[in-house]
């Protein structure tokens, strides 16, 4: 791949020179850039957003160190030199460094400890060919063939060509300090008064036109060796030019939407400035950008500001059909406001809270817990609402989202039984599933665009909504009345009293009932969406068994106690394992293709899913451990 | 006792009647109807929706980030070995149409007549008067023997509108072995303008060729001597290249 | 009569909604390996199915008639308390009415596809599984044929077809199978067999995870015909087979996917299809195509993704589509029969209603007994 040397050059040419200090813009400034609308994903959305997704694919966090995801990005747009030295590059897997001839460990200014996991451009560039070379290797094999190193070493490859193609976007509006233009008679066609010595290539572009007589005159003469200075030196700067736009041709910020209440067709800057419609519109869009980027570079916040706006309005006016064009203010607002991180906070407090109550048996603490509670719940359910708003879909279209309504559904049912019985026990069970789930989602939400758009046969249609609506709800019955199962063996094994015990076997029995009629109706509703959309009502396939083996294991647990095979601790026990049955049927399901060669997240949700159902095994055991040498005598289950 | 009675006569019932067993048969009329040009097998098969036919659905699609034929990127990777899809070709093989590698035959095109590729069973077909496409010439080859020369003539018969169980003059064509040729004509009858068909047969090993001319009568007797100049230029070609 | 009460004995119940769990565990895990048509021809559409290759254990056919006759039974025994407990009748009802309806769709629907490129028509739709053994005496667009089903062919099964001489007998039957030529067998052939492909031998092949994947093949002797003993047929031949019989007819024979004739003329005009800008996620794809119902009555109908299209009990759906090298799109859609479509539906809307029901009044009854108490 010839191409890459030939940008790390350009990209050395425009960028190198300025170490400065750099100042920071203010808040406001930020949210004016963050919301600027970009197609990315197959959506628009704000600048924000993508940038957050950027960072999560090179470093796998959300932020570098303690600067906004949107002000890295920028930084790297703007002035890409000054993030060379960041160390954002992820790599899993040392071997890979090896294999690149680097360093495993990077020396950090400012900090004691050197990084081991996260790398800046300037330690891997050394080793940036033999990294594609093992990447290009890679890709030769079949798939499943490809070990951890080859699929590392694929992911990073993708990850350095992005960040370097990022970095080129706005070239064309960097100077370019590698050219001169001494030639008077050059000069004078392109109107370069004595101050001008450094370009760019926007300044060029809009004066080059001036170079058109020169060009005619050269092309009369036959035999080019014969052409003047001046004709010679026109030639040379055209076709730099022309090289420079073609390097520069298609790269991965789709900034400006291409036509005019068109098809979802955006470009990036440097294509809009070579509108072959000739559309101004669009061209001084692009220079506008481009002047964007020369004010972040030159700390000009106001321009920046200005800028930033303008060019919102104009990609706003261009696509007013389509409806996210003119959200992503809000979505950028919306990532900032991080309701569930918020939320997660209170759950916690209100968690503490409701245990000390329960410990202690008093009512003052436990009317104390209402109090995170009501906030937690207010965040929690404010970050769904918005979700809903964004996409313009039913909260559940996704694994993240399937997790965060979950939680959202246990708490509600705990505050049911709370509003019984007042004691606390609802509080507590709620809170801490909430918590747990809104943990787990973000695992999830770690694997890219949580609002991206559905395919095609899961959009636009009531069945699917509501199948899934009912089924996650049913998965939050039967897993809140496992909470309270164990919950229940926990009392037993403490020797609680009958009353107490029943104080959490009735709400278990309740919520399994709900849970059951939920599951049942949501497995029925999958089946007659798979009939409207391809034929079938049910094709035992894993997604559709995996909902009916939750309905089918909550009827074993009540026909079996109605039969008497199973009494209190049985039925306890059953919950739990219905517990179980809910992760087989939202997790195990998806994990089913996973094998051997499986990657990065996957791999530790398979972890994470065995894991859990190996604590709850034991957990089970011990549980009956206890209670049978406590009794000392044959004890029914 | 009359239990072991019944399950000993209901076992060999059961045997008798599984060897040699009379098939049910059914009855069913199909249409097909063919685009114009010939089409190729479809070799990427793309996206399909029901879950029994694509990966367990699941209710999340997460899109990969980024993949790495991302087509805005510079420094693109290359195509990496695919794996197949679906199979969507399920259900188009053995169909009646698709043509069969016929090629080592060769014939000289009269003047003046269009010739077109074969479609199925159709080696080429030619057009005498190509603006008028109601006289028509076809070459198809069938394998083995393609029933006796009776049963062809009865058939071609029915098709212009006589009786099939009619007699009609077959003459050997000189210097061709296993080469019948015929012409049958009808006559007017109401309105119909006469439709005459004559039609050449060469048996070779292993297939048997057959060479129509069908259509209306001012046609076909104008172009007959074309149309035998053609049948006898049917040749197999010189297997030497 | 008291032997009877075994059926009703909720202990049943408990047995066979366990077992219910633990084949639908194991055959979704068996899916991965073998495949869905697999794992639901063994675990699910059996009666017995051999437990790690030898040991017999209940199906789920069996299962769910179990439960069938089970939930019928305690009806009659357990329920005289049943008005009571409006809810719990519900819930049995709608589940027995499920079973049904379940059990109907099963033995009398059809599943088939038609595949069509842009100008193409077709009047029948394609078994997905099925094959069949097509008889006819001419080859034009518009053809009756006589067809026998390949599931029905045995060895030693007799095949004889109207206005024929021909009298076929099945020598050899396989499911998943691969023609051989001439020079890829190693032992000597008696009589070597007609095929149009030249194929003069089958070599069996593995079964497959993908039904949809397997070739079957058939070697028939026939009786009747000039110069041909025995003939072997196979999807691969491209080309129907000819037989001349002693009487100068000829027909044309040919194993092909069982077709299934549809109450209508189909033909594709336009597949069109949209992606997500910058993706290739799908978003829409649709078809336009024009339905024939006789020679006067024509209309044009657009099926696309989620929106399918219904007459008389058949119910075409947009299921996926394809591209040639040429760039000729070909849209697929997924065909189906039942009459029993509709069962389903009622069926959760009594069974959810009565769970409801049941369970509201569980809770009412509880806290109740709960106010009393204090």
């Amino acid at each position: 791949m010839k191409l890459l040397p030939l940008l790390f050059l350009i990209g050395l040419l425009s960028g190198c020179g300025s170490e400065s200090e750099l100042d920071l813009p203010s808040k406001a400034v930020l949210d004016d850039v963050a919301q600027i609308p970009l197609l990315y994903n197959g959506r628009v959305m704000p600048l924000d957003s993508f940038s957050r997704l950027h960072m999560l694919q090179f470093s796998g966090r959300k932020s570098f160190n303690d600067e906004p995801a949107v002000q890295w990005i920028s930084r790297l747009l703007f002035e890409p030199d000054t993030t060379e030295n960041d160390a954002v590059f992820l790599i899993n897997h040392p071997e890979l460094l090896d294999a690149m001839g680097v360093e495993r460990t990077e020396e950090i200014p400012g900090e004691k400890k050197p990084s081991t996991r996260r790398f800046s451009f300037t330690h891997l560039s050394p080793g940036i060919l033999k990294l594609e070379q093992i990447a290009q290797q890679a890709q030769q094999i079949e798939e499943e063939n490809r070990g951890l190193v080859e699929l590392e070493a694929l992911r990073v490859y993708v990850n350095v060509l992005t960040y370097r193609a990022l970095g080129q976007v706005f070239a064309y509006a960097r100077e370019l300090p590698g050219l001169v233009l001494d030639n008077p008679e050059i000069r004078e066609a392109l109107q370069l008064s004595d101050e001008d010595q450094v370009y760019t290539y926007l300044d060029l572009r809009i004066r080059v036109g001036g170079l058109g007589p020169i060009m005619q005159k050269a092309q009369e003469e036959p035999d080019p060796t014969k052409w003047t200075d001046a004709q010679r030196d026109a030639f040379t700067l055209a076709k730099m030019m022309f090289t420079f736009s073609k390097n520069l041709s298609e790269l991965p910020l789709s900034l400006l939407p291409e036509a005019p209440h068109g098809d979802s067709i955006w470009i990036a800057p440097m294509d809009g400035l070579q509108s072959p419609d000739g559309d101004q519109q669009l061209i001084m869009a692009a220079e506008r950008a481009g002047k964007l980027a020369q004010a972040w570079k030159a700390n000009d916040w106001e321009a920046v500001s200005e800028n930033a706006e303008m060019i919102t309005l104009f990609s706003r006016a261009r696509m007013d059909h389509v409806r996210e064009t003119a959200l992503t203010g809000k979505e950028a607002r919306f990532n900032r406001a991080n309701y569930f991180g918020k939320a997660k906070v209170y759950y916690i407090l209100t968690f503490f809270l409701s245990f000390a109550a329960l410990l202690s048996g008093g009512n003052k603490l436990r009317i104390a817990a209402w109090f995170p509670l009501a906030f937690a719940l207010l965040f929690h359910t404010t970050g769904i609402a918005w979700r809903v708003f964004l996409t313009a879909r039913p909260p559940v279209t996704n694994l993240y989202g399937t997790f965060l309504f979950v939680g959202l559904i246990c708490l509600l049912l705990s505050l049911l039984v709370e509003a019984f019985q007042k004691n606390g026990l609802g509080l507590f069970a709620g809170s801490f599933v909430a918590l747990t789930f809104l943990f787990v989602a973000d695992r999830f939400g770690a694997e890219g665009d949580t609002m991206h758009k559905v395919v095609a046969v899961l959009a636009s249609n009531f069945w699917l909504s509501t199948h899934v609506l009912a089924v996650t709800t049913g998965y939050a019955g039967v897993w809140i009345a496992g909470v309270f199962g164990h919950i229940w063996l926990i009392m037993k094994v403490l020797g609680k009293n009958k009353n107490v015990l029943d104080q959490v076997r009735l709400p278990m029995e309740g919520l399994l009932g709900f849970g059951l009629t939920f599951a049942f109706l949501g497995t029925m509703l999958g089946g007659v969406w798979a009939d409207q959309s391809w034929g079938r009502f049910w094709g035992w396939d894993p997604k559709e068994n995996g909902a009916l083996l939750i309905v089918l294991w909550t009827s074993v647990i009540y026909h079996a106690r109605i039969a008497g095979i199973i009494h209190e601790i049985g039925l306890a026990v059953g919950t739990i394992l219905g517990c179980i049955m809910v992760m087989v049927a939202w997790l195990g399901v998806n994990l089913l293709g996973v094998g051997l060669h499986s990657y990065g997240f996957t791999n530790a949700m398979a972890t994470g899913f065995w894991g859990y159902i190996i604590f709850e095994l034991i957990f089970i055991g011990v549980a009956l451990a206890f209670i049978y040498t406590k009794k000392r005598k044959p004890v029914a289950l | 006792m009359p239990v072991k009675l019944l399950t000993i006569s209901f076992f060999s019932i059961l045997l008798f009647s599984a060897c040699g067993r009379k098939v049910e048969v059914r009855d069913y009329v199909e249409v097909v109807q063919r685009p114009e040009q010939p089409q190729t097998a479809p070799q990427i098969a793309s996206a399909s929706t029901d879950p029994m036919r694509a990966a367990p659905l699941t209710v999340e699609a997460i899109p990969e980030n980024l993949p790495a034929d991302h087509p805005t990127l510079q420094g693109r990777l290359p195509p990496s070995a695919g794996g197949a899809g679906p199979n969507v070709m399920a259900g188009r093989e053995s169909e009646v149409a698709p043509a069969p590698e016929v090629t080592d035959l060769s014939w000289d095109l009269p003047p003046g007549w269009k010739e077109n590729p074969g479609n199925g069973m159709r080696i080429a077909e030619f057009y005498p008067e190509p603006d008028k496409p109601e006289g028509l010439v076809t070459l198809i080859a069938l394998s083995g023997g393609a029933g006796s020369l009776q049963a062809n003539v009865a058939r071609w018969r029915g098709q212009i509108g006589l009786d099939p169980k009619g007699t009609s003059d077959i003459q050997h064509l000189d210097g061709k072995e296993h080469f019948e040729f015929l012409t049958l004509v009808k006559e007017s009858q109401s309105m119909e303008k006469p439709q005459s068909l004559i039609a050449a047969i060469y048996q070779q090993s292993g297939r048997t060729l057959f060479l129509k001319f069908m259509g209306p009568t001012e046609i076909v007797a104008s172009h007959k001597i074309d149309f035998l100049q053609l049948a006898s230029s049917l040749d197999q070609k010189e297997t030497s290249e | 009569m008291k032997k009877f009460m075994v059926f009703a004995s909720i202990r049943l119940t408990v047995f066979c909604l366990f077992w219910l769990t633990v084949l639908t565990f194991w055959g979704t895990v068996y899916q991965v390996e073998h495949g869905i048509y697999e794992a639901q021809d063994k675990f699910f559409d059996s009666f017995v199915l051999l437990g790690f290759g030898f040991l017999p254990l209940p199906g789920g056919m069996l299962v769910m008639t179990l439960l069938f006759v089970n939930l019928l039974f305690s009806f009659f025994v357990h329920y005289q308390a049943g008005w009571r407990m409006p809810g719990l009748m519900l819930i049995h009802i709608g589940l027995m009415m499920m079973l049904l309806g379940g059990f109907f769709t099963k033995v009398t629907g059809i599943e088939a596809t038609v595949s069509l490129f842009e100008g193409e028509g077709r009047n029948a739709a394609l078994s997905r599984t099925e094959w069949e053994i097509s008889f006819a005496d001419e080859l034009h667009s518009v053809q009756a044929y006589q067809a026998v089903d390949f599931s029905d062919l045995r060895k030693r099964s007799k095949v004889e077809f109207r206005d024929s001489e021909l009298k076929f007998k099945v020598l050899e039957v396989v499911q998943n199978g691969k023609g051989l030529r001439v020079n890829e067998v190693e032992k000597e052939l008696d009589v070597i067999p007609k095929s149009s492909a030249d194929f003069v031998a089958i070599e069996k092949l593995p079964k497959s995870k993908t039904p949809e994947d397997h070739m079957p093949a058939v070697r028939l002797a026939v009786e009747g015909a000039t110069g041909v003993e025995e003939i072997l047929l196979t999807p691969r031949d491209q080309r129907p087979l000819g037989i001349e019989s002693e009487d100068g007819t000829v027909r044309f024979i040919m194993l092909r996917r069982k077709r299934y004739e549809l109450p209508l003329f189909m033909e594709l005009n336009d597949f069109s299809r949209t992606y997500y800008p910058g993706t290739e996620t799908p978003e829409d794809y649709r078809s336009l195509i024009t339905v024939h119902l006789s020679e006067d009555l024509q209309r044009d109908v657009i099926i696309k993704m989620n929106e399918p299209f219904r007459l008389n009990g058949w119910t075409f759906y947009q299921q996926s589509f394809a591209v040639t090298d040429n760039n000729s799109e070909m849209s697929v859609f997924a065909v189906t029969r039942n009459f029993g479509r509709l069962v389903p539906y009622w069926a959760t809307g009594i069974t959810s209603l009565g769970l409801a029901m049941h369970f509201l009044q569980m809770q009412w009854m509880q806290l109740a007994r709960r106010r009393k108490k204090s």
